[in-house]
This record gives structure tokens, sequence and C-alpha cells, in this order.
């Protein structure tokens, strides 16, 4: 094992017991139970994480938790591999696999850097300039986005599927609480203890917040914890990120289950995501702290002053022997004594001249040099920092005078101040308001069920912090009606500075000369310097919005968190205007990255949603069925008899059989609708072109639906079952809807009509057979029932038993053919098919799919999807006939708006290739035989097949003036696949227009 | 007689599943469905003339939207303000009756193929059903008898908290989901460990 | 996510529901055979900010349809109640 020369022997909350390693590109890194992949790093001196994203300089580890800008790394590797991974936050784990994201040939020697030297040539805008202007899909754009890809520092996609698993889970809760800190701590112990169902979310793996990088306080945080953990009634997720609040108090949630090992255990879930429904909620998200912006301000080993707090305390980690604390507030004092004690010589540069009498004694007793007045004016150092320049503040903001001083240094500690974290607070639609005594925005208004306790609230110091958390908690459970009382609650016993007292707020610091340093970075993941904010203001983009995209400050994966509000402040210097006037960006969810795999669960693949099968599914399947989906069924599309047997060969082969013997086909997906009560046939009579109420019992008839704007909806056949109840049936993909529709209607405007609607697509097995044996196939099926074409004429229906078993026969045709429905309850329905198949083995019995029974449609030109498309009226698909003129129903007004009545809307027709071995593309535009093929042309084509019966290609198209233009010769012209093919119309049906076959 | 087949049928094999786990922690199992009935009616006339046929079912009366009634074996749950499902373990309790329902006051609806039951028992019920359905399944909130429509993986479905003391809920779903939904189910259940057993 | 109270139902998820436009227009009677209150019915729309009413379909819960009382502002969510209790056909 290699040393960790940054490491100190003791104090830190990680376990020195056990060792492990990991690896950090290729190299082997010594980490202790406790640590973050961060700390490791930093304990072991690694400086150079990665690369920036434009100009590839050298990055080091800046933060210590989220809002980390500059330490992404590619973590794992193969088909678990995650790109933007904030070393900060992943917890080390032995095996641990990461690797820089950018810079090549490695992170220490980056030839991309060479960048850095045009950097002139990339302002801000560079992208909308070159990619939105005169270039935008050219050859030029194509190569600079390819290059611009390769060179940006952005990790890689696992290219495989990822092999763990994710579950989402429904919460439901009197109070969540965000966030586990003094401020979240003191909350959920209040609300629980007023008797409220209290969840408490900590995206860090332990409780303590802020706490945890001191090291007082353990005694108070110990008593709360225990107390909080103990109530029955609070569920603590750990590891866990709010990162979204939405309408209706849901709040989403990722818990990192098994994020910090290599492979989750078993069946156990990397992710867990949660959807929280409170009845109110505590925001205790805390406060992030600011940098300050100057010269040379993104070297490695420029950190935030709090970092260097917490990787000491918490993780044993001294990051530099000689550091310079750069702030403008009291909060580094405290860090600065504390890195002394460890071992480092500190110097504070602060810009405030007047410091309290009590920061200088105590500096000097922790023998700790303070240059009061002065500011960092830049940075020294190739691939880390060495030294800083200093020089005195003067006049305006950020302004210094000579002469300047050197400090060598290998750490900076910078504090601009804090920024509350409003994200939660702000995502349900709220714009803070900028506090000018606190110098930071703040929640402005009250939301009744979400209350914002602790630093996020502006309390400055621990004490606060747990007074308003407590306060907070009570109220949060008060909205949920738990007003139980909630006792008292002592804040923790130590020294606090409080994170803003006395702050100011600089945008950035100026050199000597009044220009701000050429390096000086706002937005360190994105490489926003002041000159890009400089010029996007020049060039117009003055608003925080437009200032965000033109310049992409605070739209890095990090979204800003440590940038927005310099960025926004050195905008206001600009504009001459005040930081409230020039506002604050919209937060939107996620608050810091989501997994995809974690919001979709368990729904991926075959179960990225519900597939619906037919009760016969397992015969099919069983006999080697090809399957398609068809909306949200999986239905046999054709049965191959022999494994090489295409669709193309499989569908004709059954069509063919179809018209030749008899066939089945399973049509269970139709919708079908049980309409009951009185006032059946009057509301059929409503919600049909054609009329219901003079249908006998015993009798089924072919209806059309229009919607209200007079387009054809759907249509089906529905059976009269008795005076009061009709069985209905519907297209497969239209089913919910029709249902949806009639339940509309009778719910609102029709709500006097006693009718009632329900489905009943899975009651019944429904099996369509065809042929002209199909008579003969049924009468020996169900022996006892008279199913002659006397007994049962085209379009009435028998009840009948197969087996036992009673049944429906319907007498219907769909192919053109002697047909019937038979009708099955739902659980008979796979045996009575296989005892069709059984007796029907002398007559020639095959089973058909979708394929086949579509082509026998085309061919006796019944309309479907094709032409159902919802553009096309009664007239359009030749169904005027249907539409009743002795009643009014529903679109019967609207069908007759003039466009809709235009005789030269294309209209149904049927198309035969003249040269029969081509075939026809659905979508296909028509155009006459001669003249230019330009625009949309006559028509369109709607289905096509091939017809076994005329041994030819043939389609269904809508064609304007269509029934005028028989026999002309007419071009099908598919631009997609570049062909024209030559057809002759026809009338839609193809075969037997008479129906003598059907009604045999 | 032909065969009667479930739309589970092949889908449930008995035995443990998922994550190791002590015996009888979730445990799923298909329901057989006797009578399955829906009786609906008219807003003017629905509780004079529902409540005394579900009286002679045993039941008090139309019952509430959100707890089931039990009469002996069967089963009421008030779906929609006139709209009542029976379940009737023995059919023939109902066969006595229907006849002489008169349709055109309470028309009355065969649904016993349109749905089938998968059971969710054992102490892990109320965490699995949390990653199914946007339902709150605390004790409090989901005690036994609450019946509630709801949806999982996007489809329909019924939930019932049987009266036991031991968690056990039925979950009625459309047949034609049956499989989709087990699936669904099953999946979800692997992390805690689950046991597929013949009947619950 | 909006939650509404279903009155058969309870409180529930919007994912149990599905939106079906705008409930502050009145369907004309059927036996309307003028055009002008037809084009209004399907056509014409409001789109107000702020309060507003909206039918919405309990089509995974008890399939009753529902007004719902939303602000387009601030998407908060005021009374639902079954629609039959709140339409009428213009019978005029």
């Amino acid at each position: 094992m290699t040393m960790q020369p940054n490491r100190l022997a003791v104090g830190g909350r990680i376990d020195r017991g056990t060792t492990f390693s990991i690896r950090f590109n290729d190299r082997d890194i010594v980490a202790h139970p406790g640590d973050t992949l961060a700390s490791a790093l930093l304990a072991n001196g690694v400086k150079i994480v990665g690369r920036s994203f434009k100009y590839h300089r050298p990055r080091g580890v800046f933060s210590a938790g989220v809002e980390e800008p500059n330490a992404l790394v590619q973590l794992r590797e193969g088909a678990r591999t995650e790109p933007n991974s904030r070393a900060t936050t992943v917890e080390a784990y032995p095996g641990l696999v990461a690797r820089s994201q950018s810079g090549w040939p490695s992170v220490d020697t980056d030839l991309g850097a060479i960048v850095g030297a045009f950097a002139r040539f990339m302002p801000a805008g560079f992208y909308y300039k070159t990619f939105i202007g005169p270039f935008r899909n050219t050859r030029w754009w194509m190569f600079c986005e390819h290059f611009i890809r390769r060179a940006a520092g952005t990790g890689i996609a696992p290219a495989a599927p990822d092999p763990d698993t994710y579950e989402k889970v429904n919460a439901f809760c009197d109070v969540l609480v965000v966030g586990a800190g003094p401020a979240g701590l003191s909350a959920a112990l209040a609300a629980a203890r007023a008797g409220a169902r209290v969840i408490l979310a900590e995206q860090d793996r332990d409780l303590g917040g802020s706490l945890l990088d001191q090291t007082v306080g353990d005694t108070w945080l110990r008593a709360t914890v225990d107390e909080v953990a103990s109530l029955p009634n609070v569920r603590i997720l750990t590891r866990t990120t709010t990162f979204g609040a939405f309408d209706g108090d849901v709040y989403g949630l990722v818990e990192r289950a098994w994020d910090h090992v290599d492979v989750p255990p078993p069946h156990q879930p990397r992710q867990r995501y949660w959807v929280v429904r409170a009845r109110s909620a505590v925001m205790a998200t805390g406060a992030i702290e600011r940098p300050l912006v100057f010269g040379g301000n993104d070297l490695p080993g420029v950190m935030s002053a709090s970092a260097l707090r917490a990787y000491l305390n918490r993780y044993g980690v001294l990051c530099g022997r000689k550091i310079v604390l750069f702030t403008a507030n009291d909060s580094v004092y405290a860090t600065a004594g504390e890195l002394a004690r460890a071992g480092a010589a500190v110097t504070i540069v602060d810009m405030r001249s007047d410091l309290p009498e009590e920061l200088r004694s105590r500096t000097a007793a922790a023998k700790v040099d303070v240059l009061a007045g002065f500011a960092v004016v830049n940075t020294h150092g190739g691939k880390a920092v060495t030294a800083v320049t200093v020089a005195a503040v003067s006049g305006r903001e950020g302004g210094t005078k000579g002469p300047v001083r050197r400090i060598d240094c290998d750490v900076v500690g910078v504090s601009g101040g804090f920024t509350p974290t409003l994200h939660l607070w702000s995502q349900r639609g709220r714009k803070p308001r900028f506090d000018t005594d606190k110098l930071a925005f703040l929640p402005d208004g009250s939301i009744p069920t979400l209350v914002c306790a602790g630093a996020c609230a502006g309390a400055d110091t621990i004490t606060d912090a747990v007074s308003s958390g407590f306060a907070a908690g009570a109220k949060a459970a008060a909205a949920a009606d738990f007003v139980g009382d909630a006792g008292a609650l002592a804040p923790p016993k130590l020294a606090d500075d409080g994170w803003q007292r006395g702050a100011m707020l600089i945008s950035a610091v100026r050199a000597p000369d009044g220009e701000i340093p050429a390096k000086s970075f706002f937005d360190l993941q994105h490489d926003v310097k002041s000159t890009d904010i400089e010029l996007a203001h020049r060039e117009g983009y003055v608003s925080v919005e437009h200032l965000k995209r033109y310049t992409t400050n605070g739209m890095a994966t990090d979204q800003g968190k440590t940038s927005n509000v310099n960025a926004l402040a050195r905008l206001a210097e600009l504009r001459g205007s005040p930081i409230p006037a020039v506002g604050t960006t919209t937060f939107r969810p996620p608050y810091t990255p989501v997994a995809f795999g974690a919001i979709v669960g368990h729904e991926i693949g075959r179960h990225f949603r519900p597939t619906r099968l037919s009760p016969i599914h397992g015969w099919h399947a069983a006999r080697g069925a090809a399957f398609i989906d068809a909306g949200s069924w999986s239905r046999p599309r054709y049965y191959p008899v022999s494994p090489g047997e295409d669709v193309q060969a499989g569908y004709i082969r059954e069509a063919r059989h179809v018209r030749a013997a008899v066939g089945l086909v399973d049509v269970s997906p139709l919708g079908k609708i049980a309409v009951q009560g009185p006032d059946a046939a009057e509301f059929l009579d409503r919600v049909y072109t054609n009329m219901f109420s003079t249908l006998k019992v015993g009798r089924l008839r072919y209806g059309v639906m229009l919607r209200d704007d007079g387009f054809v909806f759907d249509d089906g056949t529905t059976a009269r079952l008795s005076e009061t109840e009709f069985f209905m049936s519907t297209t497969t993909v239209n089913a919910g809807k029709v249902m949806a529709r009639l339940e509309f209607l009778l719910q609102t405007a029709w709500s006097d009509l006693k009718v009632q609607v329900t489905s009943v697509s899975d009651q019944w097995a429904t099996i369509a057979v065809a042929g002209p044996k199909s008579r003969t196939l049924l009468q020996a099926t169900c022996g006892a029932a008279d199913l002659s074409a006397q007994a049962l004429p085209n379009m009435a229906f028998a009840c009948a038993a197969i087996d036992g078993v009673p049944v429906r026969i319907h007498r219907m045709s769909y192919s053109g053919e002697l047909a019937f429905e038979v009708y099955i309850p739902a659980r008979y329905g796979h045996s009575a098919w296989a005892e069709l198949m059984r007796v029907g083995e002398p007559f020639g019995v095959a089973p058909y799919g979708t394929e086949a029974m579509g082509a026998l449609r085309i061919e006796k030109g019944h309309v479907a999807g094709g032409e159902l498309d919802g553009r096309t009226t009664l007239k359009d698909l030749a169904l005027e006939r249907f539409a009743s003129t002795k009643k009014s129903f529903a679109g019967c007004v609207l069908r007759k708006r003039p466009v809709l009545e235009d005789p030269t809307r294309p209209s149904l027709v049927g198309l035969m290739t003249i040269d029969k071995t081509v075939s026809i593309k659905a979508g296909s535009l028509l155009f006459p035989a001669t003249g230019d093929i330009a625009g949309h042309g006559d028509g369109h084509v709607t289905s096509t097949t091939f017809s076994p019966t005329l041994g030819g290609h043939i389609a269904l198209g809508l064609l304007a003036r269509g029934p005028a233009r028989l026999g002309e010769t007419i071009r099908c012209v598919d631009f997609l696949g570049g062909t024209t093919v030559n057809c002759v119309v026809t009338a839609p049906c193809f075969v037997d227009p008479e129906g003598v076959r059907q009604n045999a | 007689m032909l065969e009667f087949r479930s739309a589970l049928d092949g889908h449930l094999s008995p035995g443990h599943f998922g994550a190791a786990a002590e015996p009888g922690k979730l445990i799923l199992s298909e329901r057989p469905l006797g009578a399955l009935v829906q009786v609906g009616g008219w807003r003017d006339s629905f509780e004079s003339v529902a409540a005394p046929l579900l009286q002679r079912f045993g039941f008090a009366g139309t019952g509430g939207f959100a707890m089931a009634q039990t009469a002996g074996e069967a089963i009421a749950f008030r779906t929609a303000p006139e709209r009542i499902l029976l379940n009737f373990p023995s059919p023939a309790a109902w066969e006595a009756v229907a006849a002489g329902i008169d349709q055109a006051a309470t028309p009355t609806l065969d649904l016993s193929h349109a749905r089938t039951v998968v059971r969710v028992s054992g102490p892990a019920a109320a965490g699995l059903l949390a990653r199914l359905l946007p339902i709150d399944f605390d004790d409090a909130a989901f005690g036994p008898d609450r019946f509630v429509q709801s949806t999982l993986h996007s489809v329909g479905v019924l939930v019932h908290r049987r009266a036991r003391s031991a968690p056990c809920v039925d979950l009625y779903m459309p047949s034609s989901f049956a499989v989709t939904v087990w699936e669904m189910v099953t999946h979800n259940a692997a992390s805690f460990g689950y046991q597929v057993s013949g009947a619950g | 996510m909006l939650r509404f109270k279903c009155p058969v139902c309870g409180l529930r998820d919007e994912t149990e529901f599905d939106y079906g436009g705008d409930a502050t227009v009145v369907r004309p009677a059927t036996a309307e055979t003028a055009f002008e209150p037809w084009y209004d019915y399907v056509f014409l729309r409001d789109n107000p900010r702020g309060p507003h009413r909206e039918f919405w379909h309990h089509s995974r819960g008890c399939r009753q349809w529902v007004v719902v009382e939303r602000d387009t502002l601030s998407h908060d969510i005021g009374d639902v109640v079954l629609a039959r209790d709140a339409v009428k056909e213009n019978r005029s």
C-alpha cells in the first residue's frame, strides 16, 4: 500500500482500522470505510482530477458535496459505468474503479489544453453563432460537432444494457423533512413528537449535515438521531436525494440503495425511486458556499473553505500544508484555527478591513496570520496552485490597488458567503427574494404545506437552525392536523460564528489596473469567464435567463450551484442595477442528476407498457405463431408451417386457405361493451349514425360512430340481446376510447338516459370461423344448434354450446366468406379453439393470423385502421348510406361542414398494380399518370396487400374524385423508398361484390 | 365439458423465488373466482331496488365506496354510485336468485371470466403493494375490508384487504392483463423474496 | 403531479385519470341542427389564466367522469364533483 501523504493520524469519522484499495486512472489509491472518492484522492495527494470542459485546464476537487463542479469522474466500468459522477459524493468501496472524463493522453498531460491558447476564438455564444447561423446542417457543422463532442469533457454513456434493477416505491406521509442537518433533525423530531407520520430524507450516508464537518456537537447529534430513530412513526431514508417538488405536495426522491458497492446483492435494486405524497413538508436543505472569483481561481488547490473543514474533520485529511483562506465573511475563522491546530500554516486574506477584535485575538491565539483589507488577485502555478498574489482592497467593490504581494501556498480556501439551497421551494413555482441584509436569495412568501427551516431559510447559526427547524416541524405537523405537544429541544453547545455574519458580496476581484484578470472563472464546470458575461451583456443578453443560455453559465450538470449568484452579481454590476432587480434563474427538477433507470423502475424492455394477451394465447404460442404488437395486444401475425416460411408466404397461404376451406382467427382483442338499460336503444341511436332502435332481438347490425366534429370515429357490429341489452363491438385499437366516450356522454349531457355501459372485452374469447366449410365445422362442433341459412341468416346470432359450455354464434363476415364469430366465456376460449381445431381436422381447418385477416378484408374493401385515421368522413369512406336521415346523432351537424362536403375530397377506391409482380407501399402519394410529381398529389394509399384471389398486388386508397376515376391509371409514389408504381383505379371491393359467398 | 383455463395457466410454479427470506414473508397465489357479477341501476331508484336485492344475499345494503361488505363467503364492492360488484365463491347462491331479477331496474352482468384474482399475503405484502400501486397501504389507511380501485402497471385493478389478522390482499385484474400484471408483481417481489403457492 | 379528490374514491394521483377537456362548454341538444352552437361547442375555447373547470375521467378507478376546478396558473385544485351533478345538456 502506498502512503496517504495528506491523511492525519487521528481525527475524522473514517475507520482507519480497515484499509482497502481503489483505482483511479489506473493508479492504486488507499481508502478507508467512511471515505468518499474525493477524500481518498485528496488523502493520497491527487491534485488533478479532470480537465475542464472547454479549455482543458487542469482541475482538482473543489467542494465536499453535491455542488462539485470539477471532480466529475467516469465511475465503474463496462455495463455499470456511470458518467458525470461527483467524486465528492461517491462513497469509496473496495474495488472501486474511476477515471477522469477528459484529457488525452492523460489528465496530467492534456494536448487539448492547446485550445486554451485559442480561447479568444471560442467566446460566449460560440455554439449559437456557429451552428444556428449559416453553417447549420452543413458538412462544416458535422465536422465541428464531431470535434467538439470528442473534445468536450463529458463522460461516456454505457453501451451495454444496465445489468442492475431499479424500483419505484409509492410512499405517503404527514410530514416529509428534506435534509437531516441540525434543522432537519429538529424538524423531524418536533413533527414526530406531535404524532405525525414522518419521512426524513437525507442525501448523505449519515445524518447530521454540517455537524458532521465539525468536531463539536456530536453529543447533541447522537442524542437527537437516537430519539428520531427510535420513534415508530419516523422513516429515515439516507443516501436519498429529494430531487423534485411537484404539484399536489408530491416529491420525487432517489435512494442510492446499493450504489456504494460495485454490484448490488442478488435481487436488490441499485436505486429506488420514491414518490412521496406528503400532507406537508419541511425543507431543511442548508446552504452552499459560494466561491470568490479572481485570476486563476480554477487551479487545483483552490477549494471551498468549508470543504477544507469537511475533509479535515470528517475524513481526517489535511488538504495542504501552507493554506491561504480568502474570504469576505466570518465563517472561515473557525476553520482556520482547526487547520492550524492540525499542522498547517494558515493565512487569512479578508477583504474587510474592519475586523472585530474578537476575531483578531482568536486568530492570534491560533497562530493564524490575517491580512485584513486584502484580496487575492491571482494564483500562480501550472498544474496546481503554488502561490497567490494579494493586493490591498480599494475603492469600489472588488477593486484593489498596488503594490502586490506574493504568498506561497499549496491550497487556497475560498468563501464568498453562502447561497441557501432553495431549489425545492422554488420548483413549486415561486421566485425567491434577494435579502440585502443577509446577501442571499431567500424564500419569499409562504406555501402553506412547505415550510423552510435552517440555513435555507436564512438561519445564520446552528442554534438558530435548531430552533427554526423545531418550529418548522411543529408547524408542518399542524398543517397536517397533528397538534400534539412536541416539547422543546435544546441546541448543541458550540461556538458558532454563523455563515453570513459581516458578509459582503463581490462578483469578482479586480487587479490594481482595474481589470478583472482574464482567467477569472465564474462557472468552473462550463468554463465561463468574466469576459463571457461581459460579451453577453454587450450583445444584449441582459436578462438572467438569456445570460444563462448564451454563456451556458449554470447549465452544466451542477446547474450552477456554485456559480449562479456570482454570475448574476456580475451582470447586475454591468447593468448598473441592484441584484434584486436582476433576479435569479428558474429552478427546475432535478436538484441533482437522476438516472433514468431509477425513474422507470421495472417498467423497461418487454414491460415498458402492459401487454394484453388473448385467452387463447397459449395455444398460439405452442403452435409456434409469429406474434405482432397490435395496440397493447400481442397477436398471432401468422403461423409458420415450416421454420423458413416468411410472413409474406405465410399470410398468402393462410388467406388462400380461408377462401378454399375454413380458417380460424382469434379476434378476442375486439372491443366488447355491454350496453344495458331501458334507454339503450335510444342511446345507440344517438351515438351511431344509423338506426339501432329498429334492430330486432337476435339480430346484428354494423354501425358507424362519428366524433362531434363530424369525422368517423369507430365502427363495429352490435347485437341486440334483449329489449334492454345490446352487445357492442368496437375496433381493437379504439376499444378504450369508445368506452370512455360512451361513459362521458352518459355521465354528462345525457345523464337522464337509463343506460349503463360496461367493458366485457375480457369476459369473452372470440373466434372467427371463416370459409366455405365454416358452417359444416361449427355444426359438427355444436351439434344441437340449427346453423342453417334459414335458421341463422347473415347478421343474426344464435345461442349454442360447445361440449357443454354455452356460447353465442354471431353470423357475420369480415373476410367475405361464409363466416361466424363464436363468443365463448374467456376461460373456455383456449379449449374451445382446440376443440374446433380437433373437430375441423377432416375439413382441413387451419389457423390464420392478423396478416391474412388483413389481406382478406382488403380484398373485400372493408375499412380499418388505415382508413379510419380520424381524418375521414362517411362520404370519404363510401359509408354515406349509414347516415340516417330520420334522426339526429352525434356528429350529424358538423359532418355537413362545407369543407367536408367538398366533392374533390379524396375518397375510397381500390388500386390494382398493372405489373402484378410489384407491390404498393402504404402511405404512397397518388398522382395522375402524367404531369409533374409535385405537392401532395391527389390522395394516398391506406392499406396494401397481395391478393391471393387476384394473384396480384392490391391496395385501398383515398383519391380525389375517386369514384369518378375508375379505370384510370395513376401513379403511387413512395417518396421514402423512391419508387413509383402504376395502378388502375378500381372499386374498393375486389372479391365477390354481390356478397354471394358470405350469404351462402 | 371443455377445459377451464386461467389466464395465468402455466405462469405460476410453486416454490421460493428472489431474495432469500423466511417462509411466509410474502406469498403469491391465484384465487379461483366463482361467480363475479355486476349489479347496476339508476340514480332515482338504485337504493330502493338494489338494497333489498343485496339483503337477499345477507349484505346489510348497498354499502359505501371504501369498505367491502362480506356475507358468509360472498363479498360486495360498491364500485361506483350505481354499481356493485358481487363475488360468490359458490355460484349456486347467485344462480338461485339471478333469473328473477328485473333487468330493466337492476341490470346484471356476468364478469366471472373478465377478472383474474391474485392474492398477496404475508408481512411484506404492504411493502410489495407500495411498489405497485399509488395507494397508501399503511395499516391505518388500508385496514381489513378496505378496498380501492387503482392502477397497477397502467392497468385498472381492484385491491381488497381481506379481514384477517395477517396481511392478505386480493388483486382483481382484467384477465387479458393478468400475465403482464403477474410479471410486474413478481419482478417487484424479488427483492423481498417470495413464495408462489397453489392456494392462499 | 396533480392529485384529485374523487367523490367516489377519495384523493388519488393524476395517473389514475385521463384528461377530458374543457368543462365550461355546454353540449348542444342532440336535436340541435344549427351549425353555430355545435361549432362553438366543438372548437371554441377560452383558455383562461387562473381558475378553470375541466373534465377528468377516473378511468383506472371508479370510471366516473368528474369536473375539476383547477387554477391554470398555480395548479391549485379546488372542488371535484361528479360530472353528472355538474353538467346538464343544453335543452333550450
